[in-house]
């Protein structure tokens, strides 16, 4: 009797903290009804990336092509050119974007005054919501042959001009310099919100101890951002076959010439493609990128795993 | 037993969300699908059951180079023809040329087009896609006056392995090649409109008008970032250009662009015209359009191709007499989606507006009044000195994207004549041998993609005058043959040399 009593209490307690639960699995909702309808249901296009696509017959009727469209991805000298810019440029993002944004999410923090902090935090943000096609005027009007900013100053100094979308070996350190200055203020909003979230008595401890601001920096603020750093590395890992289009499509002002330093995987198929209107092939590049991205998250969550489990995604 | 409640629980929710998923995700479908059509075929219903007769909606999409704001009021000016006359219900989209290319692959994926321009894809690319109905058993059947537009031959130029696949609309097939002039200075140094003028006549024309106006540049880049692109070479069907007959398509002899000497000839011309300063050094980035540089006193001459058309400030000089490439006449024709619901219907409305001068009008002109005023010589000016870009329907400057404009009034600046001029400029056009013949690039769909990327790579730059000649051209030539140009350039010489023994 008395056994039974406890049951149905806790059943009742169960059935109330269902009760409560309910409410936030509601809230979930409509974000997991987006994910399935915008992120699972589609894939089932990726089969796709397997036919020979032919609009008449659809999706599913069309003709296999078995691993026919993927080919194109891997026969030239371009395709493993295209590899290397799509891999190098992410890492050179990764590693100089991150620090940037950690840096500048701790001066953030160090700024005196509500004021101060609003103007900054909304004037970093600006280069983020500029449009891509924006953005390449914007580099235009540097590096333009004729009237370029950067040329009128080599001139002033005696210097040649110089003929920046003709010549590659410029790109890399261009096509960098514009991803940072666009992206930091986004990922550093981010950061700043883990910075401000960071225990004020941890500070005031290491204070007493007489730790210095650097010292505070190093054994407080860090450690503290540790866990978003490792989820904000391991997203973007997981976009690593992927590339900003507008940067390396727009930015380069589609001048063909300097294309080996600026062709990524996502460019290359469109230029390839745009005329053909072949979607197996198209599909194909995407479900690559993909398949190597979720393979590349699943290798570094495992590592972080090993090193520090508690901070590894899953 | 509590493991087993909370599973038949958690069992009963989830279901709870895949119903509701599913029925969001449906509804979703339903609602994006088929919204627009829908609506129109609950009016096309209701209209039928004023006039008792059934009335077939026909989607119809065209490219459109201006804003046509006032699009509807056409739509609903030609519905009120057709309705009544045919029972066809005109749903028209006027698509940016911009977004064409896109747009129509889009519209093309389902049924919500039946008859559509066959624009910017190449018409085989289409046709090897499924994405176009064949046309052929419906024009054997067409009334007199629909095939008596174009001869058998025409026809030619929109079929694919003997059958057809589109409708070649009214326009110039062929191009003369020649030096665009600011009016002002040609009249100066005594130039006149249409006046033959060789590579070196211009090269001195533009040293004198150069010097005498050196802040104005020599010449306009007609093709965006370069002088200009077509010339004297036929890329059958393709507008990559990776293997093409050379010399005005006069010989059978697929070549790579970059071995032929028309090719070599006119980028070292560019080349010398870069180097003397003529040309805007920033020309690979340029974003700036042709004509308003001219117009606008910004640079004397400018490339062009052209038909029978003047283009406002400027006179017009030949360099090539006119000739026409293999793919002019599928170049841009009007065809039916693979998919349309109705077939029989759309075939009907691509008859309307070939053969029904009102229709054609209104398509055209727009709406007399609210759009243009006739003029006495036959010739129509836009209302209150509009423009194409401002009076809300500009498609009559866009006599070539329409079906059949020669049912309409021509343009002021154009002539009275305009249409029977271009009638007789098509039929003195000289044709490339290959004239019908399309390229049918599947069987080296890799080597294709990768060539094409090289040529986006150079193609533009060497006819832009930036780049040495002769490195680049030997650089390209390396990049090419590793990507495997010659199997592409075999491949394109073995159908066309099927395709002429056909003949």
């Amino acid at each position: 009797m008395e056994k039974q009593t406890t049951i149905a209490a806790k059943k009742r307690g169960r059935m109330g903290k269902w009760k409560m639960t309910i409410a936030l699995f509601s809230m979930m909702l409509p974000g997991f009804i987006y994910l399935i309808i915008n992120n699972y249901i589609p894939m089932a296009g990726l089969v796709i990336a397997f036919k020979r696509f032919d609009y008449s017959l659809g999706m599913w009727a069309s003709p296999w092509a078995g691993l026919s469209n993927f080919t194109y991805l891997f026969k030239t000298n371009d395709a493993m050119n295209i590899m290397r810019n799509t891999i190098l440029y992410n890492l050179v993002f990764i590693a100089l974007g991150h620090l940037v944004a950690v840096t500048v999410a701790i001066m953030l923090n160090f700024l005196r005054g509500n004021m101060n902090k609003k103007v900054y935090q909304t004037l970093i943000l600006v280069p983020y919501l500029i449009s891509m096609v924006v953005v390449s005027y914007i580099v235009f009007a540097f590096l333009s042959q004729e009237n370029g900013f950067v040329n009128k100053v080599i001139e002033a100094f005696g210097g040649q001009p110089i003929s920046w979308y003709t010549q590659a070996k410029y790109w890399p350190v261009i096509l960098t310099i514009v991803n940072l200055w666009k992206g930091f203020g986004y990922s550093s909003i981010i950061y700043y919100a883990t910075v401000i979230s960071i225990d004020s008595s941890l500070y005031e401890a290491a204070r007493v101890d007489g730790a210095g601001v650097w010292r505070q920096i190093w054994h407080v603020t860090l450690p503290g951002l540790r866990g978003t750093i490792i989820t904000m590395v391991l997203l973007a890992i997981g976009r690593m076959f992927y590339s900003d289009f507008g940067l390396f499509y727009q930015v380069p002002m589609r001048s063909g010439l300097i294309s080996s330093a600026t062709d990524t995987i996502d460019v290359y198929v469109y230029k390839a493609l745009t005329q053909l209107n072949d979607v197996g092939r198209a599909s194909a590049a995407g479900f690559l990128q993909s398949v190597l991205g979720f393979a590349l998250v699943l290798t570094v969550n495992f590592i972080v795993r090993k090193i520090d489990k508690e901070n590894a995604l899953f | 037993m509590k493991e087993e409640i909370w599973m038949r629980r958690g069992k009963r929710v989830l279901a709870g969300i895949c119903a509701a998923v599913m029925a969001f995700s449906l509804a979703a479908c339903s609602s994006g699908g088929s919204g627009e059509t829908s609506g129109a075929s609950g009016d096309a219903a209701g209209s039928s059951a004023e006039s008792g007769a059934e009335i077939k909606t026909v989607s119809f999409a065209l490219p459109t180079a201006y804003d046509t704001p006032d699009g509807e009021l056409v739509q609903d000016a030609i519905n009120a023809i057709t309705e009544e006359k045919y029972g066809i219900h005109f749903n028209i989209s006027y698509v940016a040329t911009g977004n064409w290319q896109q747009q129509s692959n889009l519209l093309l994926t389902g049924d919500e087009v039946d008859v559509v321009a066959l624009f910017m894809t190449p018409l085989a690319t289409y046709v090897k896609n499924g994405q176009v109905a064949d046309l052929t058993d419906y024009y054997a059947n067409a009334s007199e006056e629909f095939r008596s537009i174009w001869s058998e031959d025409e026809m030619k130029g929109t079929s694919i392995n003997g059958k057809i696949y589109g409708i070649p609309n009214f326009r110039n097939f062929g191009n003369y090649f020649g030096l665009n002039i600011d009016e002002e200075i040609a009249a100066e140094f005594g130039i006149e409109n249409g006046q033959k003028l060789t590579m070196e006549e211009v090269d001195a024309f533009l040293q004198e008008a150069h010097a005498k106006y050196p802040d104005r540049y020599g010449l306009a880049p007609q093709g965006g970032t370069c002088l200009i692109t077509q010339w004297t070479w036929d890329g059958l069907g393709d507008s990559n250009y990776i293997g093409v007959l050379s010399d005005r398509g006069q010989t059978t002899t697929v070549e790579n662009i970059f071995n032929t000497d028309d090719f070599v000839e006119f980028c070292t011309w560019a080349r010398k015209w870069y180097n003397e300063g003529m040309i805007m050094q920033d020309i690979l980035s340029n974003t700036e359009a042709w004509q308003p540089m001219i117009q606008n006193k910004k640079a004397i001459a400018a490339f062009d191709n052209y038909g029978v058309n003047a283009v406002a400030g400027m006179i017009r000089t030949v360099i090539i007499e006119p000739w026409s490439v293999s793919n002019s006449y599928s170049d841009l024709s009007y065809g039916i989606n693979a998919n349309s619901k109705d077939k029989d219907a759309a075939w009907q409305a691509m008859e309307i507006l070939y053969t029904d001068q009102e229709v054609s009008i209104l398509l055209n002109d727009g709406i007399e009044g609210t759009h243009y005023v006739k003029n006495e010589d036959g010739t129509i000016s836009f209302v209150d000195g509009k423009t194409a870009s401002d009076v809300g329907y500009g498609m009559a400057d866009l006599y070539w994207i329409t079906p059949y404009s020669a049912n309409s009034y021509p343009l002021d600046i154009n002539g009275p004549d305009f249409f029977t001029d271009l009638l007789e400029f098509n039929e003195n056009t000289q044709k490339s041998q290959a004239f019908g013949f399309a390229f049918d690039i599947t069987p080296v769909t890799d080597q294709y993609a990768a060539c094409s990327n090289i040529m986006l790579k150079y193609f533009k730059p060497l006819l832009s005058g930036a780049v040495d000649v002769e490195s680049t051209i030997q650089q390209a030539n390396e990049e090419l043959a590793a990507a495997g140009v010659d199997e592409v350039i075999a491949e394109k010489q073995r159908q066309l040399d099927e395709f002429l023994a056909q003949q």
